[in-house]
């Protein structure tokens, strides 16, 4: 089985990265054979959708991206593997741009087509908010990106999540609230191991 | 006066940058001597915020985003030295564009404003007024809290253009589900009515702008 993760964070090997990580160990110890391959989306030399209407073209075939930029075969890639890993924290509500950027072109070029196989989803949400927040405030909009990767996949994402997570490791050069950084500082040494270890367990789950 | 005109549409010419210059011809009938600049976002070279946190860095005083990319000095000019900005974009995916919301993301994780920036948006879409009120507005209402927060400001100038035309040459593409015909015939009527709300919203953004330009200066004084 092959899997494309998609690293829609810009921090790397921070909390994102370390839950996809985790979640990428899942599948290896499910599926030894299993293929992954991980890319950080903000390396990549892209724009969002140009809106230049090529996938909608007759002469093209459907679920192919045309624009040749520095994402096109990645992008057309997903169509193609037997597995899709979204991860990303949430910045204003969302996803980051910089992935929904990526993610516009994935979906647009599907034009309503699903792959002619079954892809597996899944989607790794990482957020500085308490899990509450994240219900009252902002369920509606993860709960859109992961309508998007069914209407385009097939497959319900499996969700993994990480709540109130760290922003910096020493507060000294930032102005930040100090009480703020200590409880954050706190949850991240009781909870994120077990985050960790739940999207491990997921990883396996995506591979079964 | 001076404000940006941010396209936070890929297409050049079609219409989120037909609205914006109609927006801006307005802004100009209240104030002639304006000074405009419109930016094409896809056209630049940036990325959305990296989590760098050098804006909350101590030494950095003034908290300024430290990426130094093609909207760099833009990021700062708005935020410090304009009188407000304009910001148009197709809703794609019930929100902005991805591009659009990158440079919203750089725009405003230094935070708030040290005075009232006026905002104005622009949206055009697929949707009736309808549908996006039900679907598309709630992620919009979130935008201007961020924009509340970060800028002080409520958008009191909003242009929405709806089922707008995608495409010429329809014979082109696949047939899909949108009636591209029925699109290029309402088109005809609706379109000028649309660029006329543009250029009115340009003309009431201006004299809000004004007053609080003229607010500012004699607080200042």
């Amino acid at each position: 089985m092959k899997y494309l993760a998609l690293m829609g964070s810009p921090r790397k090997h921070w909390n994102t990265d370390q839950m996809l990580d985790s979640f990428l160990e899942g599948i290896k110890a499910q599926d030894a054979d299993a293929m992954i391959e991980k890319v950080y989306v903000y390396d990549l030399d892209f724009k969002g959708c140009r809106g230049c209407l090529g996938c909608n073209l007759k002469s093209t075939p459907a679920n192919k991206c045309v624009f040749p930029d520095g994402a096109v075969d990645l992008i057309n890639k997903t169509k193609e593997v037997d597995g899709v890993i979204l991860a990303s924290p949430v910045y204003y509500f969302t996803i980051t741009a910089e992935l929904r950027a990526f993610m516009e072109r994935v979906w647009f070029s599907s034009r309503g087509k699903k792959p002619e196989k079954i892809i597996r989803t899944a989607c790794i949400y990482t957020m500085n908010q308490p899990k509450e927040n994240m219900e009252k405030y902002f369920r509606k909009d993860l709960n859109e990106i992961n309508m998007f990767m069914k209407n385009t996949f097939g497959t319900d994402p499996i969700e993994v999540m990480s709540f109130d997570t760290r922003f910096v490791k020493n507060i000294e050069p930032y102005e930040m609230k100090q009480e703020e950084f200590e409880r954050k500082k706190a949850h991240y040494e009781t909870n994120f191991n077990d985050d960790l270890k739940n999207a491990y367990e997921e990883g396996r789950r995506i591979a079964q | 006066m001076k404000f940006y005109a941010l396209n936070g549409s890929p297409r050049i010419k079609w219409n989120d940058d037909q609205l914006l210059d109609s927006f801006s011809k307005g802004i100009r009938s209240v104030d002639p001597d304006a000074e405009i600049t419109k930016l094409n976002l896809y056209q630049l070279n940036y990325k959305g915020c990296r989590s760098c946190f050098g804006c909350k860095l101590k030494k950095n005083a003034e908290h300024d985003c430290v990426i130094r990319d093609d909207i760099h000095d833009i990021l700062i000019d708005i935020r410090k030295h304009s009188d407000g900005f304009v910001l148009a974009s197709p809703i794609y995916f019930l929100d902005i564009t991805g591009e659009a919301r990158c440079f919203l993301e750089r725009l405003m994780y230094p935070g708030p404003t040290a005075y009232e920036l006026p905002v104005a948006t622009i949206f055009t879409m697929n949707a009736e007024k309808a549908t996006f009120e039900k679907m598309i507005r709630p992620c919009i209402d979130i935008l201007y809290m961020y924009f509340k927060a970060n800028f002080h400001t409520e958008v009191e100038q909003e242009v929405t253009a709806h089922d707008t035309l995608q495409r010429n040459h329809n014979e082109l593409y696949i047939a899909g589900h949108t009636d591209h015909e029925a699109k290029a015939r309402r088109h005809e009527t609706q379109w000028p009515i649309d660029l006329k709300n543009a250029f009115e919203a340009g003309a009431a953004y201006a004299k809000k702008a004004k007053a609080k330009k003229a607010e500012r200066e004699e607080t200042n004084a």
